[in-house]
C-alpha cells in the first residue's frame, strides 16, 4: 500500500464477520475460531469476486493506494467519501451521489468518484475504467 | 462533582496511557518493527488477507468490539461508589485490556494470523485449547442467561419498547433482502431502518405491551414469560441464516452505537449534571458482596474482555498493514470500550438525577442495584437525552431500544456459538485419534451434537434454567440473585482474558523479553476471579443453591487448570529462553 500516494481507490465490500452486538461475548465469522463458512455464503461470494478486482488493480496500478472497506464501517467510510467527493467536485449533489453509490456493495470509488461496481463488472474492465479515471484526474 | 470533570479526567488518563504505556508496550515489550512483513502482505489475496490503512482498520475493529456488556457491569458496580468503578475501568482498560487486545493482535500477526484458540495450542499446549473451549462454553451459557434477564427486566419496565424491538426483526430482514438482492447502497436503507425504528418508539409509547395479565393467567411473573419468549426467539433466530437477520441488523446497530455514544457524551457536556452518588459508598448494607474481589468480576467487559482476543486475532490480524499499526488498532480499540463503560458509570451516577431519580434509593442495597442496574442506565441516558431536547419518556424508550437491540443480538449469536462449541466438543470427545467415531458415551454425544435441532435445544436449555433462577423471592432477592449470576459471568469472562494474557506472556517470554506487563494483570485477574468464586461457592452452598454451586465449582476448577497451564507454559518458555542464551554465550 502507498499511504503517501496521491490517488486513492476504495473497494467497498463486507467481510464475512458479524460486526456489532456481540463482540465482548461472542462473535460470528466465516473463517475464524467459531463460525460456519456457510452462514456467510453470499458475502463470501462477493469477497471472492472483489478479491479478483483487488488483485487486478494492485497488479496494474502499484502506485495507487487501494483500500478495501466494509460498508458497515460507516465511521470511516462516510467521512472519507465526503472528503474525497468534495475535493473532486465541491457540490452537495455530487457528494450525496457519492455517498449513496459509494456505499453500494462492490462500489469502486476513485478519488471521490464512483466509477464502477466490481460485483457487476469483470476485474479487467474495472481496471481499465480506473486507469481512465486516474488519467482524467 | 460535575460529571464532565470526571469525563475529562478519565479521557486525560486514557490519553496518557495511549501516549506513554502503549509506546512502551510497542517498543520494549512487543518490539514492533515494520521490517517484519505482516500476513496481510505475505498472504495478500485481496479476499481474506488485505493490507489495510490503520484508520480504516480501527473503524472496523472498534465497531466489532463494542457491545452491551460494558454497560451492565459498571451499572451494577457503582453500588460500591463511582470512584472504585471508574478506577477499575481506567486501570483495567490501560493495563489490562490495552495489553490484552494489542498483544493478541501482535501474537496473531507474528503467527500467520492464527486465531487465539489455535494460538493457545501452538504457543502453550494442546490441553490449553480444550480449556479454552470449555471456558467459552460456560461463558456463553452465562451470557445467554444474564442477557435474557436483562432484556426481560427492560421489557417489563419499558413496555413501550416492545413494539419497536419486535418490529426491528422484519425491518432488518427487509433491509437484508433489499441489500443482498439489489446489491445497492446499504447506507440509505439502513438509515431509513434506524429512522423507522425510532419512529416506532412513538407507536410503542402509544401502545405499550404489558404481559402481566397473560403471565399471571399462566401462573408466572411477566419477566419469566419474557425470558421464555426470548429463548424461543433465540432458538429460531439462531437457526436462520446469518445473512437473513443477524447481519442486516449489524447495519442498524452500527448506527445505533454511534447515536447512543453521541447522546451520552453530548448530553453530558450540555447538561453539566453533577454526580449524585458517593465517591465511595460507605453505607453498604451488611451481607452485601465486598468490592474486593467482586468489583473486578462485576466490571468485566469495559475493563478487560477475553472475547476481544478473538476479534484481534480474527479478521483484524489479517488486515494489519504494518506491525506498528497494531498499537493504533488494538490499544485504541480497548480505550474505546473503556469510554463506553465510563459513559455507563456517568449515566447511572449523574444522568439519573436529570430524570429526578435518587441515587441513594436506586442503589439502597445490592439486590436493588442488581435488578435496577440496566434500568438505571436507561434512565440515565434519558436524562442526558433530555438535555438535547428529547422528552424523558421517549428518551427512556430510545435507550431501552438501543440496549435491547444489542443484547438480543448477543443472545442470538450466543446460542449459535454455543451450538458450534457443543458440536466441536462432541467431535473432540467422540472421535478417535485416527478420525473414526468412538463407541460408548463419547460416540453417542458426538452423534447427538450432529442433530441441529437437538444441539440448539441443548444450547438453549441450560442458560434458560440459569436465567429463571433470579425469578424466585421478592424483587430484592431477585436482584441479588441476578447480581450473583452476573459476577459468575464476569469470572468466565476474566478467565477467557486470563488465558489470552497467558498466551501473550508465554510468547513474549519466548522472545526473550520481559512479560511483566502481561503477568501482573494475569495474576491480578486470576486472584480476584478465584477469590470471588470461592466466596460465591460458600454463599451458594449456604443458600442451598444446587444449580449455581456446581457451576461455580466447575469454573473454579477451570481457574485452577488455567493457573497450572499458564505456570507450565511460562516455565517452559523460560527454560527455552535460557537454553538459547546459553548457546549464544
Amino acid at each position: 500500500m502507498n499511504e503517501g500516494s496521491r490517488h486513492r481507490v476504495l473497494l467497498v465490500r463486507a467481510w464475512d464477520q458479524q460486526t456489532t452486538g456481540a463482540s465482548c461475548c461472542g462473535q460470528l465469522d466465516g473463517g475464524g475460531e467459531f463460525g460456519d463458512a456457510a452462514d456467510f455464503a453470499p458475502i463470501r461470494a462477493d469477497m471472492t469476486t472483489m478479491g479478483a478486482v483487488y488483485r487486478a488493480l494492485t497488479a496494474a496500478l502499484p502506485e495507487v493506494d487501494v483500500q478495501v472497506v466494509d460498508p458497515r464501517n460507516t465511521t470511516w467510510l462516510v467521512p472519507a467519501l465526503v472528503r474525497d467527493a468534495w475535493r473532486a467536485q465541491p457540490r452537495a449533489g455530487h457528494v450525496w451521489k457519492t455517498i449513496r453509490r459509494g456505499t453500494d456493495p462492490g462500489a469502486v470509488v476513485v478519488d471521490g468518484r464512483v466509477v464502477a461496481n466490481g460485483l457487476r463488472t469483470d476485474a479487467e474492465t474495472v481496471t481499465q475504467i480506473v486507469r481512465s479515471a486516474l488519467a482524467v484526474a | 462533582m460535575p460529571a464532565v470533570v470526571v469525563l475529562v479526567v478519565v479521557m486525560g488518563m486514557f490519553y496518557l496511557g495511549w501516549r506513554y504505556y502503549s509506546v512502551y508496550l510497542s517498543d520494549k515489550v512487543y518490539a514492533l518493527n515494520d521490517a517484519n512483513v505482516t500476513p496481510a502482505h505475505t498472504f495478500n489475496d485481496g479476499v481474506d488477507f488485505v493490507p489495510t490503512n490503520k484508520h480504516v482498520l480501527f473503524g472496523h475493529h472498534f465497531t466489532s468490539v463494542a457491545g452491551a456488556a460494558p454497560i451492565v457491569g459498571p451499572a451494577i458496580a457503582v453500588f460500591w461508589g463511582w470512584l472504585p468503578a471508574l478506577l477499575w475501568i481506567v486501570i483495567g482498560t490501560i493495563f489490562g485490556a490495552g495489553v490484552h487486545d494489542f498483544g493478541a493482535l501482535v501474537v496473531s500477526t507474528r503467527n500467520r494470523a492464527q486465531n487465539i484458540g489455535t494460538l493457545t495450542k501452538t504457543v502453550i499446549n494442546a490441553r490449553s485449547r480444550t480449556l479454552f473451549l470449555v471456558i467459552i462454553f460456560f461463558l456463553l451459557t452465562l451470557v445467554n442467561a444474564v442477557f435474557a434477564v436483562v432484556i426481560g427486566n427492560l421489557f417489563v419496565a419499558n413496555p413501550g419498547a416492545v413494539i419497536p424491538i419486535v418490529a426491528e426483526i422484519p425491518l432488518a430482514i427487509a433491509i437484508g433482502a433489499y441489500i443482498y438482492k439489489s446489491k445497492t447502497s446499504a447506507l440509505v436503507p439502513s438509515i431509513v431502518g434506524v429512522v423507522g425504528l425510532y419512529a416506532l418508539i412513538l407507536v410503542g409509547r402509544a401502545y405499550p405491551i404489558d404481559l402481566t395479565g397473560v403471565a399471571e393467567s399462566l401462573g408466572m411473573g411477566p419477566r419469566t414469560l419474557w425470558i421464555l419468549l426470548l429463548f424461543a426467539y433465540a432458538f429460531i433466530a439462531s437457526r436462520i441464516p446469518v445473512w437473513v437477520l443477524l447481519q442486516p441488523r449489524d447495519y442498524i446497530n452500527s448506527h445505533q452505537l454511534f447515536i447512543a455514544l453521541g447522546v451520552i457524551f453530548l448530553g453530558l457536556i450540555i447538561g453539566m449534571d453533577r454526580i449524585s452518588a458517593p465517591a465511595i459508598n460507605t453505607n453498604v448494607p451488611e451481607g452485601s458482596p465486598s468490592f474486593f474481589p467482586f468489583l473486578f468480576v462485576t466490571v468485566a467487559c469495559g475493563a478487560i474482555s477475553g472475547f476481544h482476543s478473538l476479534v484481534s486475532s480474527g479478521t483484524t490480524s489479517k488486515q494489519l498493514d504494518k506491525e506498528t499499526d497494531a498499537r493504533h488498532v488494538g490499544f485504541l480499540g480497548a480505550l474505546g470500550e473503556g469510554s463506553l463503560a465510563t459513559g455507563a458509570v456517568l449515566a447511572t451516577t449523574a444522568g439519573i438525577t436529570a430524570v429526578g431519580l435518587s441515587w441513594d434509593e436506586q442503589y439502597v442495597d445490592f439486590g436493588t442495584a442488581g435488578s435496577g442496574a440496566v434500568g438505571n442506565f436507561v434512565q440515565g441516558i434519558a436524562g442526558f437525552a433530555s438535555h438535547l431536547g428529547l422528552p424523558t419518556d421517549l428518551g427512556t424508550i430510545f435507550a431501552a431500544v438501543v440496549v435491547i437491540s444489542f443484547a438480543a443480538t448477543t443472545m442470538d449469536t450466543g446460542v449459535r456459538l454455543q451450538r458450534y462449541i457443543l458440536q466441536e466438543i462432541g467431535e473432540m470427545v467422540g472421535t478417535t485419534a485416527d478420525g473414526r467415531q468412538r463407541s460408548g458415551v463419547g460416540g453417542s454425544f458426538r452423534k447427538a451434537t450432529e442433530n441441529l435441532t437437538l444441539v440448539t435445544f441443548l444450547a438453549v436449555l441450560v442458560p434458560l434454567g440459569l436465567a429463571l433462577i433470579p425469578a424466585r423471592g421478592d424483587a430484592e432477592a431477585q436482584g441479588f440473585a441476578f447480581g450473583r449470576l452476573w459476577t459468575l459471568f464476569g469470572t468466565t469472562n476474566q478467565l477467557t482474558a486470563g488465558l489470552a494474557l497467558a498466551v501473550i506472556a508465554v510468547y513474549v517470554t519466548k522472545q526473550g523479553r520481559n512479560a511483566m506487563a502481561q503477568l501482573v494483570p494475569l495474576v491480578f485477574l486470576l486472584t480476584m476471579t478465584t477469590w470471588a468464586l470461592i466466596v460465591n461457592l460458600k454463599t451458594f452452598v449456604d443458600n442451598g443453591d444446587w444449580l449455581l454451586a456446581p457451576l461455580d465449582l466447575i469454573i473454579l476448577v477451570l481457574a485452577a487448570w488455567l493457573i497450572v497451564e499458564a505456570s507450565l507454559g511460562m516455565q517452559r518458555a523460560r527454560r527455552e529462553t535460557a537454553r538459547v542464551d546459553e548457546s549464544i554465550t
